[in-house]
């Protein structure tokens, strides 16, 4: 049958509203989700670029103080060679005493060059020519009697980079020192340089912080060392974009950037989030949440368009039908639709919460916890680091005490007080001590006095007697002071006589301030001080030595004991990601493990879920405005507009569909045949409930298959650092939270989808398999829809932190309690739970249980109610509900037996049943068909039985076998057809009347016909047997 | 050539700049050539109507800078000649590298249209081309080495200065020294091509490029280099520094066309519009 053109229109409007709904929900999520991710990514950005310049200033500080330090180095070498030409010390203008200089002092060329830069010795040929300006610095010797600030030429054309030292030897002399600054450059690029600022910075997940010079547009610095040095317009930056203070979308390299500009100096830093990673989070979220309303709305639409369709097809009474006005609602509609559109609603509220949940969440536990591990990584770098310096300035002291000992070898007689001070400027350190080979203290610019080595091995300076027992140095770990305190280094070299006897030797005594200070750079508190984390976020870390808290923002809590803070013991560990309290606050927080502490970011919930309040609602509010647009579609109509019934309500029938009564509601249901042959009904023969419920199988099924493949193709489909990854990566707490839940619900998926294919291949294979293999195959299917079932309980239970292995336990435990008594409820339960799965009946189905016939009303965990027609309940325990029939089936057969008297002619009977049978379906409104006269069933004693079947509902059987019974007898009595009963009979001969010879053609062609009728039909003693799964 | 060279180092000292000038500058053409040139130009028709042929530094990051990866240039002279060629209703621009001592020869024999590359106004170009009004001011500078220790130009006598031969930095900064009662303008020696002239307190060494100019202060080869501000930027850094209170000239660059030709006034008129109505500034602005 078509459809009318009023419901096609009608339908074409919903179709509109449908897609029109579902474009401004589209519209609506992407841009509020979007706007949502910008701004939280612009107040990092802010926040970013408000930190910036002081990061470049504290890089710029390191830079110029490693200089300077590295300056002083050569400057105090230049000045220990003054310090020995003053001073008689061996100096010669040679070139050869250059050369030993050069090696005393592990520089890379010393000379002595003239006022106006003439060059009188040298070590090696040098490509400098110091009659230039350019190297009037050095000249400044001169004037101060200092070392002078160093000159540094760089053309990388020659390859030429060096550093010039000069130093004062008289009016006319001076030391010039040449050396590269490879080690200098090395340190600035470690500490000081672009790349290790900004190398630094980490925005979101991705983002970065690039630099593009103001100059010339060439990227400076950038994560990806391919992109440094190419030009930024190039790379796609757009000059306009390329101001201070900009917030816009650019594109580098292809990659489309959601970018901060901010403009320090000569320089463009521009932090950068890629949207992708912006894009991909939220993509997710937008797309569950729209696919949820696309559920709800087209199941709603669906129905709304079936029942209008079923309704033209069989007709509708009027009293579905309730006036408002020039309206008309419709009633068997708007009911049900309105149940499926609340249900739906909050479906749409509570997935897109959830999933909005979710993607704050683990957007913010992703942040954090790579936060986490960079700052631990960054800790144990810089203890690393301290270890390095440490052995660095050993070294570096080391050969300076090596040059004071030189000195003293040349010229001994410098081994007084006022010398040793010179020597110790020239130097630049703190105090010389000078012992002879009896380690009695000889000379020293410091105040001690009368000091000798002590002779015991606790004391400090026992180590140093080596020194007169063959060793040529000592370099003491700096170590604090026993008097002052103070971080102190004494570091001691040999001294020898011309002869090469030992003398002695010489010991220095540093304050080593700046090795002090960097060590206290790295530092806990230093390092975890500056950490700041989005807007309220910060890090502080636990000591694993004493499980007290190391350093916390908050100085009255640093020292505390963490778990009177209220951390737990589960909280640390490397990993952890979840909400923590401290202090009674409570935070989101990772945790990130060292060697010798556990590092926790925490930051307050954050914008994201903040929000996601505001979001929900909005949501819901626009799948309000489209369901009740919908609703209002198909529920109402203009009363004026009646739709022709097409057809009585009886009129068609429907192959494997039958009504039930559940709670007093008819409603129609799947017959048990065809539920369990899973045999396929053509769409038309739906009830508009069965086509929603078929619809929104689909919707289901399409929804795990999809989870399903994106968590097989995980790697492929998502970033290895997406939100995605990072719920199947399973590094978040298990426990009762979204993330187990999630997790818990792809499994599902993934397995739901496995099983459901092995049994639709089992299913496949079966059809070509004997009997053998068909039980087979339905065991293996059976097996497998167990072994998916227990093995997603048992991994979602694992997943939502239930201990499993106590689990396992408990099951023994729970063996032993059963086999103890509590058999009888465990086996109820377990029939129960068997009964559902295996949907051997439902609530509505017409089932005989051990000769107890009735409806099922319920079925519970324990028992099942059975209503046995008359109204009794029965209930029966599940472990008793054994050999069901179920007779739901799609027609049942009533069946009368009528005797006739053998004197009759059964071809009379016969003809007068032919003629009277349509009558009786015409007065039986129950007979579905027939009745059929089933021939002769038996020669009995005093009759011939005859058999008339009528196919009728199962509900109707027993009314509809009384009223045959009347019906034949009515029809026997009307044509005088006798049917025995016990008679004393006075036998007068009667002339039977013999058929005609057309009569008995009629009759065999009567036969004939029914037989062909009911060939199909079987009785119902046979109602199981193997023709009636010939179908299957 | 190298006659009018010396001439023009002697008629320095005696009577004035300008022709010095451009002697100095080591390309004036002669008169000769001038004509020639000119009418060469005229000869060949300006270019097919929808292209403007344009000559444009490659080197001076901001006013014109060639990308050799892609073969684009970029820099305010770009967007310049792009706004130009648009207003004056050419669909395309074709861009030529020039390079200061062929940029002349360029436009005189018609081989591009107009010249946008950091090409100051002087009289001397004014008596070769026709200059549009200036689209971007700026001075020729000196920059000395820190470690120099050069606080003034009076601390620079004796010292070695350094320009781009083919730029006009030597000419304006002899007539400067001049002024200023540095030197008495006369030179005392000259190498060849003028790139080495060694003058009564000063010596002047010529470069054929900037980054040699810029190497040679680097390693003291030369005590400071003269140059335009604008491409002086380029070569900063903070080891260097620019020579307080000394400008050797203002310069302002404009766009030069052929003398006479029917482009000359179009071109005026149309960057006298750009500057009134600001796009000019925008563009400055946008490239600082």
């Amino acid at each position: 049958m078509r459809m009318s053109k009023g419901l096609t229109a009608k339908i074409a409007v919903l179709v509109a509203v449908v897609l029109a709904s579902m474009i401004a929900m589209g519209v609506l999520l992407t841009g509020m989700q979007g706007q949502l991710t910008r701004s939280s990514y612009a107040e990092e950005i802010e926040y970013e670029e408000a930190s910036l310049p002081e990061l470049l200033e504290q890089a710029d500080a390191e830079t110029a103080e490693n200089t300077a330090q590295f300056d002083a180095i050569y400057q105090s070498k230049a000045a220990s060679v003054s310090f020995m030409a003053q001073n008689d010390a061996g100096f010669e203008a040679t070139d050869a005493k250059m050369v030993e200089y050069q090696e005393l002092l592990a520089v890379d060329n010393i000379m002595i060059v003239t006022r106006e830069g003439e060059i009188v010795a040298r070590a090696t040929d040098t490509r400098a020519d110091f009659t230039r300006m350019r190297f009037n610095r050095l000249r400044d010797t001169f004037d101060t009697h200092e070392p002078s600030e160093a000159v540094e030429i760089e053309y990388p054309e020659e390859e030429w980079l060096d550093r010039y030292y000069a130093s004062r030897i008289d009016d006319e002399t001076m030391v010039v020192i040449e050396q590269d600054p490879a080690e200098l450059r090395t340190l600035v690029e470690s500490t000081g340089s672009l790349a290790s600022v900004l190398g630094g910075i980490s925005l979101g997940q991705d983002g970065y912080v690039f630099a593009v010079s103001a100059k010339d547009y060439v990227i400076e610095y950038h994560p990806d060392e391919d992109l440094i040095g190419a030009d930024a317009i190039d790379a796609g930056l757009s000059v306009e974009n390329l101001e201070d203070g900009t917030l816009a979308n650019m594109t580098l390299a292809g990659e489309p950037l959601f970018c901060g500009v901010t403009k320090i100096g000569d320089m463009y830093y521009i932090s950068a989030v890629p949207e992708a990673d912006m894009a991909a989070s939220s993509a997710i979220t937008v797309g569950v949440i729209l696919f949820a309303f696309f559920v709800v709305i087209a199941a709603v639409t669906l129905y709304g368009i079936f029942v209008l369709r079923d309704d033209e097809r069989h007709g509708h009474s009027e009293e579905d039908y309730r006036r408002l006005g020039p309206v008309r609602l419709n009633r068997s509609i708007a009911g049900r639709a309105l149940v499926l559109a609340i249900v739906g609603f909050l479906g749409i509220l509570v997935i897109s919460f959830y999933m909005q949940t979710l993607f704050a969440l683990s957007s913010q536990s992703l942040t954090l916890s790579e936060r986490a591990e960079s700052i631990a990584k960054s800790i144990e770098r810089s203890q690393a680091s301290a270890a390095e310096l440490e052995d660095q300035y050993g070294e570096r002291y080391l050969s300076k005490a090596e040059v004071a000992a030189y000195i003293i070898d040349q010229n001994p007689e410098l081994a007084t007080r006022e010398k040793l001070g010179e020597m110790a400027d020239a130097l630049q350190i703190q105090y010389i001590f000078t012992f002879n080979d009896q380690g009695v203290m000889t000379a020293t610019n410091s105040s001690f006095t009368n000091f000798v080595l002590s002779e015991d091995p606790e004391d400090q300076s026992y180590e140093f007697r080596k020194l007169l027992q063959g060793v040529d140095y000592v370099v003491q770990d700096a170590m604090p002071d026993e008097v002052s305190g103070e971080l102190r280094q004494y570091i001691g070299v040999t001294t020898h006589d011309a002869s090469g006897q030992l003398t002695g030797f010489v010991q220095l005594g540093i304050r080593p301030t700046r090795l002090e200070s960097l060590l206290e750079s790295v530092q806990i508190d230093h390092v975890l001080d500056g950490v700041q984390v989005g807007a309220d976020g910060f890090a502080f870390a636990v000591s694993k030595a004493d499980g007290t808290i190391a350093y916390y923002p908050d100085q009255n809590t640093t020292g505390k004991d963490a778990a009177a803070c209220g951390i737990t013991e589960n909280q640390l560990r490397d990993g952890f990601s979840d909400y923590i309290t401290v202090n009674g606050e409570r935070y989101y927080a990772s945790v990130s493990e060292t060697s010798d502490y556990y590092v926790f970011v925490a930051a307050g919930e954050g914008a994201l879920m903040a929000e996601r309040g505001p979001l929900t609602i909005a949501t819901g509010a626009i799948a309000l405005v489209c369901l009740i647009v919908v609703f209002a579609l198909i529920a109402i109509e203009p009363s004026s507009r009646i739709y022709a019934a097409a057809g009585s309500l009886e009129d068609e029938d429907r192959k494997g569909v039958v009504e039930v009564n559940i709670g007093g509601r008819k409603v129609r249901t799947e017959t048990a045949v065809s539920r369990w042959l899973g045999r396929s009904f053509h769409w038309d023969e739906l009830s508009p409930e069965q086509k929603v419920g078929c619809v929104l199988r689909w919707f289901a099924g399409v929804a795990v298959i999809v989870v399903c493949i994106a968590v097989i193709f995980k790697d492929s489909i998502f970033d290895k650092r997406s939100l995605f990854s990072y719920i199947l990566g399973g590094t978040w707490e298990h426990g009762l939270n979204i993330f187990a839940i999630t997790a818990s619900l792809m499994f599902a998926c993934v397995l739901a989808t496995a099983a459901a294919v092995i049994q639709k291949i089992l299913r496949l294979v079966s059809r070509v398999l004997d009997a053998r293999g068909v039980t087979m195959c339905r065991l293996i299917s059976s097996v497998v829809k167990y072994a998916s079932v227990i093995g997603m309980l048992y991994w979602c239970l694992a997943l939502l932190g239930v201990d499993t292995a106590t689990l396992l336990a408990s099951a023994g435990l729970l063996t032993f309690a059963v086999s103890l008594g509590a058999q009888g409820i465990v086996s109820d339960i377990i029939a129960g739970l068997f009964i559902i799965f295996e949907g051997e009946f439902r609530v509505g189905d017409i089932i005989q249980v051990g000769g107890q016939r009735g409806t099922v009303m319920e079925i519970g965990v324990r028992t099942t109610k059975i209503n046995d027609g008359s109204g009794n309940i029965l209930v029966l325990r599940n472990s008793n509900i054994s050999n069901v029939v179920n007779m739901t089936k799609e027609h049942s057969y009533a069946a009368v037996e009528v005797g006739i008297e053998y004197g009759e002619s059964l071809e009379r009977v016969e003809n007068i049943l032919a003629e009277e049978l349509p009558n009786i379906k015409k007065r039986l409104p129950a007979i579905i068909d027939g009745p059929f006269y089933k021939g002769v069933t038996m020669l009995a004693d005093n009759s011939v039985n005859i058999k008339i079947v009528a196919e009728c509902a199962e509900k109707d059987r027993a009314p509809l076998t009384n009223d045959l019974n009347r019906e034949m007898k009515l029809l026997f009595d009307k044509h005088d057809i006798s049917i025995p009963f016990p008679q004393v009979v006075v036998n007068q001969p009667v002339q039977f009347k013999k058929a005609t010879a057309a009569e008995k053609a009629a009759a065999d062609r009567f036969n004939a016909e029914q037989k062909e009728a009911v060939k199909n039909m079987v009785d119902e003693d046979e109602d199981f047997d193997e023709s009636n799964d010939s179908r299957r | 050539m190298q006659d009018i060279t010396r001439r023009g180092f002697l008629g320095l000292a005696l009577s004035g700049a300008a022709v010095a000038a451009g002697a100095l500058a080591g390309c004036t053409p002669n008169a000769a050539q001038t004509g020639s040139a000119g009418s060469a130009g005229k000869a060949a028709p300006a270019s097919s109507s929808d292209t403007l042929r344009v000559g444009v530094r490659a080197d001076i990051v901001g006013f014109g800078y060639l990308n050799e990866r892609t073969g684009k240039y970029y820099g305010l002279e770009i967007d310049i000649a792009e706004e130009l060629a648009n207003r004056l209703g050419y669909k395309n621009v074709e861009y030529m590298t020039v390079l200061p001592e062929n940029r002349k020869e360029l436009l005189l024999e018609g081989k591009i249209d107009a010249l946008v590359a950091c090409y100051s106004i002087a009289e001397t170009r004014l008596e070769n081309f026709d200059f549009s009004p200036a689209y971007y001011d700026d001075s020729v500078i000196a920059v000395v080495q820190n470690s120099a220790q050069v606080n003034s130009i009076d601390d620079l006598k004796g010292a070695t200065f350094g320009t781009m031969s083919g730029a006009n930095a030597a000419p304006l900064l002899s007539i400067k020294l001049y002024e200023i009662g540095f030197s008495n303008g006369e030179s005392r020696s000259l190498g060849a091509d003028n790139n080495d002239v060694l003058f009564d307190t000063w010596h002047l060494l010529q470069y054929p490029s900037y980054q040699e100019l810029s190497d040679a202060l680097e390693i003291g080869e030369v005590d400071a280099m003269v140059l335009d501000g604008a491409i002086a930027k380029t070569y900063m850094n903070d080891e260097r520094s620019v020579l307080d209170g000394f400008t050797v000239d203002e310069v302002s660059y404009g766009v030069a066309t052929q003398k006479g030709s029917e482009l000359s006034g179009r071109v005026a008129e149309t960057i006298q519009g750009m500057l009134d109505d600001g796009t000019i500034g925008a563009i400055i602005d946008k490239w600082d």
